[in-house]
């Protein structure tokens, strides 16, 4: 599974949304898609699941343009936080119907997780609570087992135990049939050990993209005396900065040599590591005037 | 070019949907026709046989299930099924609706005829909605707007095939 995203651009009206995104994907790993309220994120995940085209720029997967292609259609499914207030089917029958035009779709698995998050398949899924609806999101999302899944904030409205579940059956699903995932999510701090890669949108235009581990070891926290801190960072990439009295702590972003390192703690600098939702936080500020 | 596997699924998938509605539809019909027969055969008068109550309520079914088949779109193509599939389907769907819906209706008047001229004397009202366009003098807009509303009407008792396919035809136009 390939998605190449070139140049992708999508306005609603004069209203701007995405600019010139471009990225590819090309292993069958899952990514984590990261953007403050308003990034794109939503956007351009429908227009990865052909909901709706992009304004200009260009998405192929597989190498063929999926809008409208019934063989790419089936292969890329979408998931996200969907009201099922009308709807009057029960859960086994929300099933059959996706199994019917899903491919891949392992019915006995999803029988396997609706016991597990505990739902009534008899029951009509209007009628359940939105932690649940959210839970037969999920179900319907591990169980279709499209070559490119995608996961819009799908666990909205779930507690912990059953995000928890969820993570848990997502990565033995993973392990066992790899495919292409895509999570979007806000929750990164509860999610970032999930990821493979990290794609952080910033105002409808990639800021980052990147595996994890190097996003983690190019993030540090630099903690000590103000003036030597200052003195030390001259030349990085300051992304915050916080200060108690003499004492300073700064969040730097770029390569941080082993030399470096060592500079730091022989001056009685404090390094330590930054939190994937530390560094989403700081790189995707907005500058205040 | 190329119907995927996915389009059998759709027709099939529409077509049993709306065939529920439309079987409450004409049971519904059935019943209000029964009564009026019984009304009107208690007070020795006539009413429209079931063919002809059907006609022009079946038209208003097509409308308006038109309308509602719009909003499967959206759940067909979280299905991954494209737009030119589901609308390709929804149309064989609703040709074979229009399709079922007048032989039912067909079957449903025999079986009303036999009945009631075995067992009683009640005669039906011989409609003829072609009739009532001459009553109106030539105004141009009504004119436009009866021959948008009533339907070329066909009695079964002259000739059944004709009947159905004109029906048939009318309520796919609908649609």
């Amino acid at each position: 599974m390939n998605v190449k995203v070139s140049e992708l651009c999508l306005s609603y009206g004069s209203q701007t949304v995405l600019k010139d995104v471009t990225f590819e994907l090309n292993r069958n790993q899952i990514y984590g898609l990261l953007g403050r309220n308003g990034a794109g994120k939503t956007s351009l995940l429908s227009i990865l699941a052909s909901f709706r085209e992009a304004t200009s720029g260009s998405l192929t997967i597989n190498g063929e343009v999926p809008f409208e292609n019934s063989a790419i259609m089936q292969q890329v499914a979408l998931f996200y936080n969907k009201d099922y207030k009308d709807e009057s089917d029960n859960v086994m029958a929300v099933l059959k119907d996706m199994h019917r035009y899903r491919p891949h779709f392992d019915m006995d698995y999803a029988e396997y997780l609706v016991g597990r998050f505990k739902l009534d398949p008899k029951k009509q899924v209007k009628q359940f609570s939105k932690g649940m609806q959210a839970a037969l999101n999920v179900i319907l999302g591990l169980a279709c087992r499209a070559p490119l899944t995608i996961f819009d904030e799908v666990y909205l409205g779930m507690d912990a135990p059953s995000r928890e579940i969820f993570y848990k059956e997502l990565l033995k699903d993973q392990e066992e049939h790899p495919r292409m995932i895509i999570l979007s999510t806000h929750l990164v701090s509860e999610m970032d050990y999930l990821f493979d890669e990290v794609i952080i949108l910033k105002k409808g235009e990639v800021l980052l993209h990147e595996d994890s581990h190097s996003v983690l070891s190019r993030g540090a926290a630099i903690t000590g005396n103000a003036a030597v801190v200052d003195e030390f960072i001259q030349s990085m990439n300051l992304i915050h900065v916080q200060q108690l009295g003499d004492t300073k702590s700064v969040m730097v972003y770029g390569e941080l040599h082993d030399d470096e390192r060592r500079a730091a703690r022989e001056k009685g600098l404090d390094l330590a590591p930054v939190s994937l939702q530390e560094l989403f936080i700081h790189l995707t500020e907005e500058t205040h005037l | 070019m190329k119907m995927p596997t996915q389009f059998p699924k759709v027709v099939k998938d529409m077509f049993f949907v709306q065939m529920s509605w439309a079987l409450w539809f004409l049971g519904f019909l059935l019943i209000v026709n029964v009564v009026k027969m019984a009304r009107a055969f208690f007070q020795d008068g006539t009413t429209d046989h079931y063919f002809a109550a059907v006609f022009i309520p079946a038209n208003l079914f097509m409308v308006v299930i038109g309308i509602i088949s719009v909003f499967f779109l959206p759940h067909y193509v979280s299905l991954g099924v494209t737009r030119k599939v589901y609308f390709k389907g929804t149309l064989i769907a609703a040709i074979g609706i229009s399709a079922v819906i007048p032989i039912l209706t067909i079957g449903i008047y025999v079986l009303q005829q036999w009945i009631v001229h075995s067992f009683t004397t009640f005669s039906f009202k011989v409609t003829d909605l072609n009739s009532i366009l001459l009553e109106i003098d030539s105004h141009v807009v009504a004119e436009l707007v009866q021959s948008i509303i009533l339907s070329p009407y066909v009695d079964p008792g002259s000739n059944g095939g004709l009947a159905v396919i004109v029906f048939g035809l009318n309520m796919l136009i609908y649609y």
